[in-house]
């Protein structure tokens, strides 16, 4: 047996988690190596220290502490997510800015000659889905591009790369 | 009569503060002790424990009692707000918090010692190996905490890790062998 082997057996050894023919053969091991032996003593006294450690009160205000804190976090479940939103999606003025927004929106992009195929859309309401799927990629891969091509990301990453070196 | 953990999350979740009250009484000490042990030090642990605590409430719908008790999805929380804490900051220590303090600690809590210079003892060889512990790498400090001081079994470390059993296991081997150097190393000067 090697000391290598020998170091990867200890905690089960240590633990009783060896049959007894593994175990006979760490405790040959043992009794002829001295750097092995020291090794498990250290390791029995980590062990024992795990065992002794203390535990600790936690200061008596420490409690009262986290109980006075918590009212200042509010819990949100997914109904007060979506009430809050239709909250403010039904106040006037939002209102009124959604309809600005789709209006102006609307008028610039037949301005752009971007006309919705109404037909296809009501037949196959999915293609809206689609089609919004294909421009997030195609805007993702771009902003992706547009990182790694950035010289402030090289140099930052080249700096690293020379501070990894030096440590 | 006991409440049960669900009970206790079930009262919570519907706004009641008497039970989140009960959580906090019933847990709080053993979440300062893990923080404790991960730190070195008490006033980052009695940060940690409110920054735990905070989570746990924020959190609390996600606890499934089937899948386990409640102080254990408790300490998975803590244990991962304390790992992130420690990658987001990069806190690098080299020491424990002074051994005064710890003893100005231990003699708020008589109860744990025989006598002073026992407690002092036992704080000493806790201090040496806390420190060593604190220059043992993440990945194997986190395993040997979870094993050797919050006790957990092999497949409980494995399933909180999301690791295999048999990494689990060599870590917790390297870390011990790893600590037990150190140990040898500072006891040779």
């Amino acid at each position: 047996m090697t000391c290598a082997y020998c170091e990867e057996q200890m905690s089960d050894y240590l633990e009783n988690g060896l049959g007894a023919a593994e175990r006979g053969a760490v405790e040959v091991h043992l009794r002829a190596c001295n750097a092995c032996n020291e090794l498990l003593a250290g390791m029995t006294e980590v062990l024992e220290w795990g065992r002794t450690f203390p535990v600790y009160e936690p200061p008596a205000w420490l409690a009262a502490r986290i109980l006075a804190n918590t009212p200042r976090v509010a819990r949100e479940t997914w109904v007060d997510t979506f009430v809050s939103i239709g909250r403010w999606i039904i106040e006037p003025r939002t209102a009124m800015a959604i309809f600005t927004a789709t209006l102006v929106l609307g008028w610039m992009g037949s301005l752009a000659g971007i006309s919705p195929n109404w037909a296809t859309i009501v037949r196959d309401p999915a293609a809206i889905y689609d089609g919004a799927q294909g421009l997030v990629n195609r805007a993702y891969d771009e902003a992706v591009r547009a990182y790694y091509r950035s010289p402030l990301v090289t140099e930052i990453q080249s700096r690293i790369e020379e501070l990894r070196e030096i440590s | 009569m006991q409440t049960t953990d669900a009970e206790l999350v079930k009262g919570c979740l519907a706004g009641d503060h008497a039970a989140w009250e009960t959580i906090v009484r019933q847990f709080h000490q053993r979440i300062y002790n893990l923080a404790y042990r991960f730190t070195g030090r008490f006033d980052e642990a009695e940060d940690l424990t409110q920054d735990i605590f905070l989570k746990v409430y924020r959190t609390l719908t996600s606890y499934r009692p089937e899948s386990g008790a409640l102080v254990t999805w408790m300490v998975r929380v803590g244990r991962n707000h304390i790992i992130d804490q420690y990658r987001k900051f990069k806190i690098e220590r080299s020491q424990t918090g002074s051994i005064e303090v710890e003893y100005e600690k231990a003699e708020e809590n008589p109860a744990r010692y025989a006598s002073p210079a026992q407690a002092l003892e036992q704080l000493e060889l806790s201090e040496r190996v806390h420190r060593a512990l604190l220059r043992v790498s993440e990945d194997l400090r986190e395993a040997v905490v979870l094993r050797d001081l919050e006790e957990f079994t092999y497949e409980e470390i494995a399933e909180m890790l999301k690791l295999p059993m048999g990494t689990v296991k060599s870590r917790i081997n390297r870390g011990r062998a790893e600590l037990a150097r150190l140990l040898k190393r500072e006891s040779r000067g």
